[in-house]
């Protein structure tokens, strides 16, 4: 991972603060945000190798922010991770799926040896790609 | 009527009778007085001819009457009739205006006629203003535009519709969740040919619904957000600073992390079983992808299988639609491979297989795991039942999942079994159908 960076947006101090520590343990540049529309603008700003993006944020969500970057030039192919406390695939799989990221991942379906391997997996992906 | 007829023929018979007798008197009279007269004619013939002329005029008297008796008594019993029909028509129609059910006609093209007062309600108008309209410019059918043009096409084309949800909007602006049928009314003997719309007010429920639905979503999610936190909170001290750590500290460490994990499960089986207990109210069956449905849940699964080395094995058919409820069926694979994945030692194989045949769709999750005892096999369905070694091998588990599959899948009108042997596996097998 080293040399990459990854943007975080997560309202969820805690769990952000945990991950950009373990993501930088591992070797990348890790930038947290923790508000949507802030997040937005660094990402548009920085072009971060990889997003992880919260779904659920006060003043602009997680979809809303990925439908903006995926509408913009270089965001189209970023790979994303949305990361969630909430598990309805069938009700809001619609909503999710707008903005096409890459994966949607419930937090607490996943340990940090997890998230870290799948992290470093999709942007090995992403270099080849 | 009756009597008009006997005079008129008793008049016709005398009358008849009289003239007949006459002639006939006349012509032997005549014959008496001058033999040559008639010749050829014998005097005998005449006696036949004239009781022969009687009993036709008897036979014309009687056919009178009874013509006049008969046509009166056909037109009193078709005034009987017509009155008796009148009073089932007019029955009918209050049955019609009273019921409380709003009902509706309408032509093919969806014009409405015959509000009654319960739809006249609904809607918030008075009759005036329906006539004529398109009653599927006042449905619609939320997150499924499609589904309304297809109802509009079943209805053009006589096709019935069964209690079908969608919203109508009242005049008020207001929409409102209905269950709606429409039924074709054949009209045999020409005249148009309309079907028969009821409609029933199911928007309290559906509210309820919404409201237990955000409830529970708003809730999982608050549950789960410091429970994720607590989760790497301790799995970081466990997998990265082990080194800073003594033994003991490890142990208890790893004690909260398992009783965090258990929280977690409680939480996941918590809003699944609520989505249970929405299952049992109503199972929506739709043609669904099951194949595509299978893979996603696998795929969900995949870190867990993962984190044991397991291997999970795909053996379905390549493309598959079948009608039942998607989300329950999710449900279910979701349990079974959780189970399978649980209860299965490192190493081992977890197998799933979709196949369906006509009206009949047949799942299978095995794996190579502990199975269950003889002895607890009978039980295995109950609610909050766990097997002695399940219990053995995980904390992990409240003994709901199960009892919930069998729920659901009976509650889809499908069977669930398995086949167990104690140290080689168990396989659990689904039978849905359409």
């Amino acid at each position: 991972m080293q040399g990459k960076t990854i943007l975080i947006v997560d309202d969820d101090t805690a769990f952000s603060e945990m991950l950009s520590e373990v993501l930088t343990e591992d070797g990348a540049r890790v930038v947290v945000e923790h508000d949507g529309v802030v997040g937005l603008d660094q990402a548009m700003q920085s072009k971060p190798d990889l997003i992880m993006l919260d779904v659920m944020m006060p003043r602009m969500s997680g979809v809303q922010a990925l439908e903006k970057i995926r509408a913009s030039d270089w965001g189209k192919e970023v790979p994303v991770l949305m990361l969630t406390n909430m598990n309805e695939p069938e009700e809001s799989a619609k909503d999710r799926e707008a903005g096409h990221p890459t994966e949607c991942l419930l937090k607490t379906d996943w340990t940090l040896d997890q998230i870290s391997t799948h992290v470093k997996e999709l942007l090995a992906e992403n270099t080849q790609s | 009527m009756r009597a008009f007829a006997a005079i008129l023929s008793l008049l016709v018979l005398i009358a008849g009778v009289f003239f007949v007798y006459q002639y006939f008197n006349v012509r032997l009279g005549l014959v008496a007085v001058d033999p040559t007269y008639a010749t050829g004619v014998v005097p005998e013939l005449l006696q036949y001819l004239l009781f022969a002329g009687i009993a036709i005029v008897v036979l014309v008297a009687l056919l009178i009457y009874s013509t006049l008796t008969m046509r009166s008594a056909a037109r009193r019993i078709a005034y009987q009739i017509s009155k008796d029909i009148s009073l089932t028509k007019e029955q009918f129609r209050r049955f019609y205006e009273l019921s409380p059910v709003p009902y509706l006609l309408i032509n093919k093209h969806g014009q409405m006629q015959r509000p009654n007062k319960a739809f006249l309600r609904l809607v918030g108008v008075a009759e005036d203003e329906l006539r004529k309209k398109d009653i599927f410019t006042l449905l619609s059918v939320p997150d499924n535009p499609e589904k309304l043009a297809m109802y509009r096409e079943q209805a053009r084309r006589h096709v019935a519709i069964e209690q079908k949800e969608v919203q109508i909007t009242r005049v008020s602006g207001e929409h409102r969740w209905v269950l709606l049928s429409i039924e074709d009314l054949a009209s045999p003997g020409g005249g148009e040919h309309l079907s028969l719309v009821t409609m029933v007010d199911i928007h309290e429920q559906k509210e309820l619904e919404r409201i237990k639905t955000e409830f529970l979503s708003l809730a999982s999610h608050q549950l789960r957000a410091p429970l994720a936190n607590l989760k790497w909170y301790i799995d970081f001290l466990l997998t990265r600073r082990a080194d800073d750590i003594n033994e003991e500290v490890t142990g208890y460490l790893h004690k909260m992390y398992q009783r965090n994990e258990d929280m977690i499960d409680l939480v996941n089986t918590l809003l699944n079983m609520s989505r249970v207990e929405m299952g049992r109210v109503k199972v929506q069956k739709e043609d669904t992808d099951v194949i595509t449905l299978t893979k996603s849940v696998i795929e969900e699964l995949a870190p867990a299988a993962a984190g044991k080395e397991l291997h999970i094995v795909q053996e379905t058919d390549e493309a598959l639609t079948f009608n039942t409820d998607g989300r329950l069926m999710r449900i279910v694979l979701q349990n079974l491979l959780s189970n399978a994945i649980r209860y299965t030692n490192t190493g081992g194989t977890v197998t799933v297989r979709v196949h369906g045949s006509g009206s009949k769709l047949t799942l299978e999750v095995q794996d190579t795991g502990v199975g269950i005892p003889p002895e607890e096999q009978g039980k295995i369905f109950a609610k909050l039942y766990r097997a002695s070694n399940a219990q053995a091998m995980e904390a992990n588990g409240n003994g709901i999942g199960l009892y919930m599959c069998k729920a659901l899948v009976e509650g889809m009108g499908g069977t669930i079994s398995f086949n167990s042997v104690i140290g080689k596996g168990t396989t659990f097998t689904v039978e849905l159908v359409t």
